[in-house]
């Protein structure tokens, strides 16, 4: 295993972490379901996809790294399939999403 | 669609094809995750494979999509949307991560609804996906052509709107685009005023 390969495959990792970081603050931070959907759709996705790359750098070419490149499409196909079916759960049941206006609102009472 | 029998021999010849290309890419699937390659294991990934065709084409309604051309022949572009939906997604990641870390979060939530004139269902479904994947929007719900959206900012959803993404899927599938966005609006409970 080369230095350089390490090297990149760290990176991948650590922004991956980072991106998925950033992903569980905003679902604490943002105000509501539909928006911390959207932290929780494409930041995780990414996150986790950046790590796999990571995870596939160190394997180099192998079996396992073909089993990895099946993960990330799997995981590009699955995670909107699923935080759609939870937004659409939520929007047909009648949820309607924080707006600004709302918050002018009380901050001004 | 030609009705002289030799345009009937190439359907079937199409499904046929179909047929023992699924096959052949279920039966790779199995390989690769197995890993072992002697002729016990082989064969329980054959049989798996025969058991997940039956499934699959025993359910109603995938007969007539099998026999669509269309499908199969843009498969080739494939490879250019991949990349595609990558940037878009690192752009969406980057646009969250400017709202999420900044002291007071800068998001104006809207949802808009369009309609989207797609080639079938697999362009649909496809298009709710990335649009679920491009920066600052959400599929709320699918029904037919119309869809209803959530958007982080008015600028997401007015970018939305423009119907670029609409029209990349729609071209992916080898449709002319044309029609891809139209009739956009913001609900009414949720105009801007």
């Amino acid at each position: 295993m080369s230095l350089l390969q390490i090297a990149v495959s760290v990176g991948l990792i650590v922004v991956g972490l980072l991106i998925m970081l950033v992903g569980s603050i905003g679902i604490l931070r943002l105000p509501d379901f539909f928006s911390r959907t959207h932290a929780a759709s494409k930041v995780d996705t990414t996150g986790i996809i950046f790590l796999l790359l990571g995870l596939v750098v160190i394997e180099g070419v192998s079996l396992a790294m073909a089993k990895l490149l099946i993960a990330i499409a799997f995981i590009m196909l699955a995670n909107p399939v699923a935080v759609h079916a939870l937004a659409r759960a939520a929007w047909l049941r009648g949820d309607r999403p924080w707006r600004k206006e709302e918050r002018a609102e009380t901050n001004g009472k | 669609m030609s009705n002289d029998p030799s345009g009937n021999s190439s359907k079937t010849s199409v499904s046929r094809g179909f047929f023992w290309g699924e096959a052949a890419i279920l039966l790779l699937f199995w390989l690769v995750m197995s890993g072992k390659y002697d002729a016990l294991h082989i064969g329980f990934g054959l049989i798996a494979v025969g058991i997940v065709m039956w499934l699959q084409y025993r359910s109603p309604g995938s007969a007539e999509e099998k026999k669509d051309k269309s499908l199969l022949a843009h498969f080739h572009r494939f490879p250019f949307y991949i990349p595609w939906l990558s940037v878009q997604m690192i752009k969406a990641t980057w646009q969250v991560t400017i709202i999420v870390l900044s002291p007071r979060m800068n998001l104006d939530p809207c949802v808009v609804e369009f309609k989207s004139a797609q080639p079938h269902s697999v362009a649909r479904v496809t298009l709710a996906n990335s649009i679920t994947l491009t920066p600052g929007t959400l599929s709320l719900k699918v029904d037919g052509d119309r869809y209803q959206v959530h958007a982080l900012t008015g600028r997401n959803a007015d970018e939305l709107l423009e119907g670029a993404i609409a029209r990349h899927i729609a071209r992916l599938f080898g449709a002319s685009g044309e029609r891809a966005a139209y009739d956009g609006k913001r609900l009414a409970e949720f105009e801007d005023d």
